[in-house]
């Protein structure tokens, strides 16, 4: 098979990466991390047209350059990070993208002020594209990404004192849909993720940070609500490489109706990290019978002197709760209501996420 | 007419009947003190008046105002002008105080078909009433009980009860675990709910309380009944010589 150039970074080597694909194993049915959401599904839907991309966002007056991975002030820098910060050698998808996408471009923040950090949005579009987020020493930057089907790969690398805050909408999706971020830290720098999610057909969204230097800060949280069919896998692994990092996770789910939420977190400390502070926590409400919920922490330690911990819960809404707001007089359906919504308030920090999680008309107004 | 009547009370919980004949008529502007050991059966009689799932009423009569209580729903019976004070009151994290209490009195206004009250008005109303028991405003922004002191849960219980006006309010040992500024504020709360027109139910096991509060009638409840009922000195006898006098007159 000859292999055409890869099109959105021709300077790779198109047959070393088609190479990859074929040494690497396909993900196995039925096993971790493919046992509750079918590969099969990912792998057919990069086979059949995606939908053109839109432009590439712009944004003006900024120290932020967002452009195509082969534009003259990107290029250099996208040459040396692109496919140096997502694992190809392991994950079949991540190599599929790159020869698949449509699309190629970068984000890369120079902007250092604390008083004007640059706001770049990353829109939602049914289509396969790569995406390399830089955000220089010392520098800001916010993302607002949003994703709606497609096949999206984001690299990321936040440099020595650099803060990055990453907010993902994903609303309603009818498509198969699968995401993979993968986020190296430098010492001092810091990463916040919040995700709020709906279910999609089936959504599966993988997330790798990994932890390069010290002192680094992790903060992970989000929520979802599913109702129908919907499908949503997570998939989060923390890999602390460094000394004195610390990483939360916080993710709640509320799911109903047949649909299915799936949360593997994993967090793994080197013997090379200690004093690691690192923190998982999933709790899911299901609000159905035909509602399923798979979760899973998983911890590994090989370092000493570090604070550890971890939880995953799934279950129904708490009766004494529903019963002490009945004697107070709010009705049973209400009830059950507002102890979902304040749930899912807990892991809320915008606006954006309370309307995509439906709770947006609950607070009462404090000014 | 009494307010709350509670006529030959028998309550089975998990197959075992823990009332066995409760009697108690409570008139408007009285207070009633219900003491008794534990396990004698005072939870289940304010659960099961409150109407908790599993307290299955077997015979007798249950009447708030005159309404059958038995077969309303627990919001029901709230909207009759009933109010349980938990002894263990419940967390709900990610609810403000101020959206629980808006949304209970929106419900109870619903019912009475009155319209929601403004948030602007009725926050100017908590803050009054907030000020005037000495909490702290901050309390109405924190989540419901989440990570409240056993104290702050009381005063928490007794917030909702002066703002749900209820006819008839059961103190479920509304004053276990509180130190002495913490009982002097729930103290001020019942005196400042009582009136004519309403009735306090304390259930207790100390007299403590009842040095603030002073109730018209106390009643002892051994083994799911009423064993004795008599005046305020009556809590200052079983705070001097126990329950155990009692139980032999009972089993006698």
């Amino acid at each position: 098979m000859t292999s055409q150039p890869v099109k959105i970074a021709p300077w790779l080597d198109a047959k070393q990466i088609q190479q990859t694909v074929e040494n690497t194993q396909l993900p196995q049915p039925r096993k971790d991390p493919w046992k509750y959401t079918s590969a099969k599904k990912v792998l057919q839907r990069l086979d059949s047209p995606f939908e053109e991309p839109d432009q590439t966002p712009a944004l003006n007056g900024s120290r932020v350059l967002i452009g195509d991975f082969n534009e003259p002030e990107i290029s250099s820098v996208a040459r040396k990070y692109v496919t140096q910060i997502a694992n190809n050698s392991n994950n079949v998808l991540v190599s599929l993208n790159l020869l698949r996408a449509q699309r190629g471009y970068a984000i890369i923040s120079h902007e250092r002020s604390d008083s004007v950090i640059p706001v770049v949005p990353i829109p939602a579009s049914d289509s396969c594209e790569r995406i390399l987020i830089v955000v220089e020493e010392q520098a800001n930057l916010e993302i607002v990404e949003y994703t709606s089907g497609g096949n999206r790969v984001i690299e990321c690398l936040i440099l020595p004192g650099a803060r990055l805050v990453h907010r993902r909408i994903q609303p309603a999706s009818s498509s198969v849909e699968y995401n993979s971020l993968t986020v190296n830290v430098k010492e001092h720098s810091s990463y916040k993720l919040v995700q709020y999610s709906v279910g999609g057909q089936l959504r599966r969204n993988e997330i790798i940070v990994n932890i390069e230097g010290e002192g680094a800060e992790v903060d992970m949280s989000g929520g979802w609500k599913l109702t129908d069919s919907t499908h949503l896998d997570t998939q989060l692994t923390v890999n602390h490489r460094a000394k004195g990092a610390t990483s939360q996770q916080k993710f709640h789910g509320v799911v109903g109706d047949s649909a299915r939420a799936i949360f593997n977190g994993r967090i793994y400390i080197a013997r090379n990290a200690p004093q690691t502070d690192a923190h998982m926590q999933n709790k899911n409400i299901a609000i159905s019978d035909g509602a399923s919920i798979f979760t899973k922490p998983e911890l590994e330690i090989y370092a000493d002197d570090v604070a550890c911990s971890h939880g995953a819960t799934s279950g129904q809404l708490d009766e004494q709760q529903i019963f002490y707001l009945r004697t107070r007089g709010i009705p049973d359906e209400k009830s059950r209501e507002l102890i979902l919504e304040g749930f899912l308030a807990e892991i809320v920090e915008h606006e954006e996420g309370a309307r995509v999680l439906g709770i947006e008309s609950r607070k009462v107004d404090e000014s | 007419m009494s307010l709350l009547e509670v006529s030959d009370l028998h309550v089975k919980v998990a197959d075992r009947e823990i009332l066995n004949g409760v009697n108690l008529a409570v008139n408007p502007g009285e207070i009633h003190a219900i003491m008794g050991p534990n396990g004698s059966g005072k939870s289940t009689l304010t659960n099961t008046i409150a109407g908790q799932e599993g307290y299955i009423v077997e015979t007798g009569h249950l009447r708030l105002n005159g309404k059958d209580l038995i077969e309303l729903e627990p919001e029901e019976r709230s909207y009759a002008g009933l109010f349980l004070a938990f002894q263990y009151p419940v967390e709900i994290p990610g609810v403000t105080n101020m959206e629980f209490l808006k949304t209970a009195v929106d419900s109870h206004r619903k019912q009475r078909g009155e319209t929601a009250l403004s948030s602007v008005e009725f926050i100017k109303n908590m803050r009054a009433l907030v000020s005037k028991l000495d909490f702290n405003p901050e309390f109405l922004k924190r989540g419901v009980n989440e990570s409240f002191s056993g104290g702050e849960k009381k005063r928490n219980e007794i917030l909702q009860m002066l703002c749900l006006e209820p006819k008839v309010a059961l103190l479920d040992e509304t004053d276990s675990g509180l130190d002495i500024d913490a009982l002097q504020v729930v103290a001020k709360g019942i005196n400042e709910f009582r009136s004519s027109n309403n009735a306090v139910v304390l259930v207790t096991h100390y007299q403590r309380l009842l040095n603030h509060v002073v109730p018209d009638y106390v009643h002892v409840l051994l083994n799911g009944t009423i064993v004795k009922s008599g005046d305020a000195s009556l809590a200052l006898d079983l705070e001097r010589n126990g329950y155990a006098w009692l139980e032999q007159d009972s089993a006698n």
